[in-house]
C-alpha cells in the first residue's frame, strides 16, 4: 500500500478512528490493533510474504530470550550468529542470489570460461532490508546487555512489522520503538497536529517535487548517450534532488503516521544539503541507516583497528560505505557509489578533521559566502556519486560522466520549461533554509496566528492536489 | 480528541470549499472557451447549434466534412459534431447530450469507418469531458469507459491530473485570456501532408486490418437509427475514403461494407460508400492512410454535398 495511494487515504483515518476510540484501552489492545493493522498493511502488497516478515519476529523474538536465557558468553554468541545467519542469510538469498550468480559468470567469462549458470526467478519483499537491520539490531542490543530480552511477543511483532516503517524505515531501534510499544499511548492533540504537518510536508516532497523530477529524470538517463552535456549535469542534479525529496518525504510521512498513534520514531533527515563537508553530509542523510553502520560495524571495526592509525581508520571507512553502498542494492554501481563516498572521507581523515563538527549556521536569512561555497562543493560531490546509484551500470555511469565533459553544450536543455518545477524545488529549500532549526520544516507552534498557519497549509495542500507529478512508487521501496 | 477532530475537520471543510470553488470556477471558465475541443462541446452545451443536418462521428467526420460547403451546396445550416478517437457509442452519448440542449436535425450525417462499431475502451483526450460530467449520457458513457466514478460524487478532483486546465479556466473566467477559434462548425482541416515512412512503418507494424464490431455498439447504432425513425429525422450512413493501399490491407472489406448497408437499409437510411471512389486514389490528399488532410477534405466535401443534394430537401 503506497502512502500516496488513494487506498492509504482510507485506511489511515479507519485505524486512527479505530485505535484511539475501540483499542485505547490499555497496551495491549492497542499492540492487538496495531498489530492486524500492520499484517493488512503489508499483505496488501502481497500476503505471502506476510510469512517471512512474521518468521524474522518469531525468530529473532526467541533468539533474544535464548541469548537472555544463555549461562555462558559462548552461547550468547552461538545464538547470536544464529541470528546473523538466519537474517543475513535470508536477505542474500533474497536480494542478492542472482547478483552473486550473475558476478561469477562475469569473472568466469573473464577467465575465458563460458558457463551458463541459472538465474532464479526471485521476487524481492518489500521492506526486506529495512526490517532485517532493525530485528539484527535488537537482538545486538541484548547480546551486548543495552537491552534485556522482551518476553512480550505481541509488542515484539508489533515492533518488527510497524506499518508505517516496514517498507522504507527509518531504521528503529528497539531501544526507542520496542520500550514504546511496552507503555500504553495517551492521545496528544499537539503531538497528532504535528504529525499531520510534518506528513503534509512529507507529501509535498514526495508528490510535487520527487514525482515531478523522475519524469524528466527517466527521460535524461534513459537516453543518455543522445543528451547535451548541459542536459546531463541537469539530470545528475535533478535526480539527487528527486532522490532527497523521495526518500525523506516518505520518512516524514512515516514519522508523520506514527506520532498519529502516540509514537516518536526517529529522525531520518536533517537537511542534508545544508551539510558543508561529506561527514556533516552522512550526520543528515538516512541516519537510522548511517546510526546503525556506526555501531554494529564502524565503531567496532575502527576499534579493532586502531593500531593501524589513518590506515585502519580509512579502511574501516571505505568498508562501511561500500556495505552502505551494497545495503541498497545488487548491483556494482551501488557498491561503487559506497565506495566513492568513502573515499570523500579519506581527505579529512589525512588532515585530522573527521570528528570536527562543523559549526551550525549562524545566520539568519542567507549563509555566508565560504559557508554557501562549501554546501556548493558537498552538493557537487554527491550528485557526482549519485550519477552512479542512478545508472543501470557502472559503464553507464562512466559514459554518462564521460558525455558531461565531452558533449556539446550548445545545444543546450531549455529550462523554461520546468520553471515551476524549479519554482517548487526552491520553495523547498527555503522552507528547510527557514525552519533548519527545527525537527521538519512545517514545525510550528500554535502561537503563531491561525490564519497563517492554515494559509500555509492550504497553499501546500493544493500544491499536492494540482502540482503533482504522475504517482511513482517511492525509490527506497525497491531496497 | 475533540478538539484535534473539530480542527481536522474544520481544515477539511475549508480545503473541499476551496477546491469546490475552483472547480466551479474552471468548469464554467472552460465552458466558454475555445481551447483544444472545448468550442464544440460549449456549442451543444449552451443550445447554440440547432443544426438542419448534423454531422457526426469520429476523426473521419471531424477533419474531412467541411460544414461550409455542405451549407453552400445545400443551402441549409449545418454542424460538424465529429469526436476525434472514438466509436459509436461515445459519439451516439454526444448526441444525446446534443438532443437535450438542441432541437432535432432534419439529417443526421452518420460518418463510418473501419471501427465505428467498436467498442470504446479507454479515453481519449480525457480532458475534453471534465466540465460536462454533469450531464447524465456523458457521465454515464465516459465512467464505463474508464473516467473515475467519484468524480461525479467528488467534482473536485476531476482536475488534479490536469491542473493545466484550471490555469485555462481561470484565465476565460477572469476575461484574462481567451483563445482563438480554431474549428468552423466543429470542423477542423489538417494542413497536413503525406508522410510516406510514416504509412511504411504502418504496414511494416500491421499486416493486415480487421474492422470490428461490438454488440453494445451495434446496439446503441440501433436505437439510434430507430430513434431518428421515429423523431422522422433523415439518416444519411457515409462511408468516407481512404487511401487505396490502407484499403487494400482490411480484411472482410466488402463483407464488413455490405454488413453496414444492410443495417441501413434496415433502417430506411442511405448509404454512400466513398471506398472506391478516385479521391481515393490520389496521396496529395492525404496526411495518413485514413485521413484526408485540408485539400483532401475540401474535394471530399464537395462531392458529398453532390450525393447529399439528390435526398436533401
Amino acid at each position: 500500500m503506497l502512502f500516496t495511494s488513494f487506498i492509504f487515504v482510507c485506511f489511515l483515518p479507519v485505524c486512527f478512528f479505530l485505535y484511539w476510540l475501540l483499542f485505547s484501552k490499555n497496551v495491549t489492545t492497542q499492540n492487538v490493533f496495531l498489530l492486524i493493522a500492520n499484517y493488512f498493511f503489508y499483505a496488501f502488497w502481497d500476503w505471502r510474504f506476510l510469512f517471512l516478515l512474521i518468521g524474522y519476529g518469531l525468530v529473532n523474538y526467541f533468539i533474544g530470550l535464548k541469548i537472555g536465557e544463555a549461562s555462558t558468553e559462548r552461547q550468547q554468541k552461538g545464538w547470536l550468529w544464529l541470528a546473523l545467519i538466519s537474517g543475513l542469510g535470508t536477505l542474500i538469498f533474497f536480494k542478492y542470489t542472482n547478483f552473486f550468480i550473475g558476478s561469477f559468470a562475469d569473472l568466469l567469462a573473464l577467465l575465458n570460461i563460458h558457463a551458463n549458470l541459472y538465474i532464479l526467478n526471485i521476487i524481492l519483499p518489500l521492506g526486506i532490508s529495512f526490517y532485517t537491520f532493525q530485528t539484527l539490531g535488537y537482538v545486538l542490543d541484548v547480546y551486548k546487555g543495552k537491552v534485556s530480552p522482551t518476553k512480550n511477543l505481541l509488542s515484539f511483532l508489533t515492533y518488527t512489522g510497524f506499518f508505517p516503517i516496514v517498507m522504507s524505515g527509518p531504521i528503529e531501534r528497539s531501544t526507542n520503538l520496542l520500550v514504546q510499544l511496552q507503555r500504553k499511548r495517551t492521545f496528544d492533540p499537539e503531538i497528532a497536529k504535528d504529525g499531520l504537518r510534518q506528513m503534509l510536508w512529507g507529501f509535498f516532497k514526495k508528490i510535487v517535487i520527487a514525482d515531478n523530477c523522475a519524469l524528466i529524470v527517466d527521460n535524461i538517463f534513459g537516453n543518455y548517450r543522445h543528451a547535451s552535456s548541459f542536459s546531463l549535469l541537469f539530470g545528475a542534479i535533478l535526480f539527487t534532488i528527486q532522490l532527497y525529496a523521495d526518500f525523506s518525504g516518505y520518512s516524514e510521512i512515516a514519522i508523520g503516521v506514527a506520532k498519529l498513534f502516540g509514537f516518536d520514531l526517529v529522525r531520518n533527515f536533517a537537511y542534508p544539503f545544508f551539510a558543508q563537508n561529506i561527514a556533516d553530509f552522512w550526520r543528515r542523510w538516512h541516519m537510522s541507516l548511517t546510526s546503525w553502520l556506526t555501531e554494529y560495524l564502524f565503531t567496532p571495526l575502527s576499534i579493532a583497528l586502531r593500531d593501524y592509525g589513518k590506515v585502519g581508520l580509512i579502511f574501516s571507512i571505505l568498508l562501511t560505505y561500500i556495505i552502505i553502498g551494497f545495503w541498497h542494492g545488487a548491483n556494482w554501481t551501488f557498491i561503487v557509489f559506497g565506495a566513492i563516498n568513502g573515499i570523500y572521507y579519506i581527505p579529512m581523515i589525512l588532515r585530522g578533521r573527521l570528528n570536527k563538527k562543523t559549526a551550525k549556521s549562524k545566520a539568519k536569512w542567507l549563509p555566508g559566502l565560504p559557508e554557501a561555497g562549501r554546501m556548493l562543493g558537498t552538493f557537487g560531490l554527491i550528485v557526482f556519486a549519485e550519477i552512479f546509484f542512478r545508472s543501470e551500470t557502472v559503464s553507464d555511469a562512466l559514459r554518462y560522466i564521460r558525455r558531461i565533459f565531452s558533449a556539446s553544450i550548445t545545444q543546450y536543455r531549455d529550462l523554461s520549461g520546468h520553471l515551476d518545477l524549479w519554482m517548487f524545488i526552491a520553495l523547498m529549500f527555503i522552507v528547510e533554509w527557514i525552519q533548519r532549526d527545527k525537527q521538519h520544516a512545517l514545525q510550528m507552534n500554535n502561537k503563531s496566528a491561525i490564519a497563517w498557519r492554515w494559509g500555509i497549509y492550504t497553499l501546500f495542500v493544493l500544491l499536492i492536489f494540482f502540482a503533482g507529478g504522475e504517482q511513482q512508487r517511492f525509490i527506497y521501496f525497491q531496497f | 480528541m475533540k478538539r484535534f477532530l473539530l480542527h481536522v475537520f474544520a481544515f477539511c471543510v475549508l480545503i473541499a470549499g476551496l477546491l469546490f470553488v475552483i472547480t466551479q470556477i474552471t468548469d464554467r471558465g472552460l465552458r466558454h472557451s475555445n481551447y483544444s475541443g472545448f468550442r464544440v462541446w460549449n456549442d451543444i452545451r449552451n443550445g447554440a447549434i440547432n443544426a438542419d443536418v448534423l454531422i457526426q462521428g469520429s476523426s473521419h467526420s471531424w477533419v474531412q466534412i467541411d460544414p461550409h460547403i455542405l451549407d453552400t451546396a445545400l443551402h441549409t445550416d449545418s454542424y460538424n459534431i465529429g469526436m476525434d478517437g472514438y466509436s459509436f457509442d461515445v459519439q451516439y452519448a454526444r448526441y444525446r447530450m446534443y438532443r437535450e440542449y438542441n432541437r432535432k436535425p432534419k439529417m443526421i450525417v452518420q460518418v463510418l469507418d473501419y471501427f465505428v462499431f467498436n467498442k470504446t475502451t479507454s479515453l481519449f483526450d480525457k480532458h475534453q469531458f471534465l466540465p460536462y460530467l454533469d450531464n447524465g449520457y456523458i457521465n454515464d458513457e465516459v465512467t464505463q469507459v474508464g473516467m473515475p466514478a467519484y468524480y461525479h460524487y467528488l467534482p473536485f478532483l476531476k482536475y488534479q491530473e490536469n491542473p493545466e486546465y484550471i490555469d485555462v479556466g481561470l484565465r476565460e473566467f477572469f476575461d484574462v485570456k481567451h483563445w482563438p477559434l480554431t474549428v468552423y462548425k466543429g470542423f477542423q482541416g489538417q494542413d497536413r501532408h503525406w508522410d510516406q515512412s510514416q504509412f511504411d512503418n504502418f504496414r511494416h507494424n500491421f499486416k493486415y486490418i480487421t474492422p470490428e464490431l461490438s454488440d453494445e455498439t451495434l446496439n446503441d447504432a440501433y436505437r439510434f437509427l430507430d430513434s431518428c425513425r421515429k423523431e422522422d429525422i433523415k439518416v444519411v450512413f457515409v462511408f468516407t475514403p481512404h487511401y487505396y493501399q490502407f484499403s487494400q490491407m482490411v480484411a472482410y472489406k466488402s463483407k464488413y461494407i455490405q454488413f453496414l448497408k444492410d443495417i441501413a437499409s434496415r433502417y430506411g437510411a442511405a448509404f454512400f460508400d466513398f471506398t472506391n471512389d478516385s479521391i481515393c486514389y490520389h496521396k496529395d490528399y492525404y496526411y495518413n492512410g485514413t485521413h484526408l488532410n485540408k485539400w483532401g477534405a475540401t474535394a471530399f466535401s464537395l462531392k458529398l454535398a453532390d450525393s447529399l443534394k439528390t435526398i436533401y430537401k
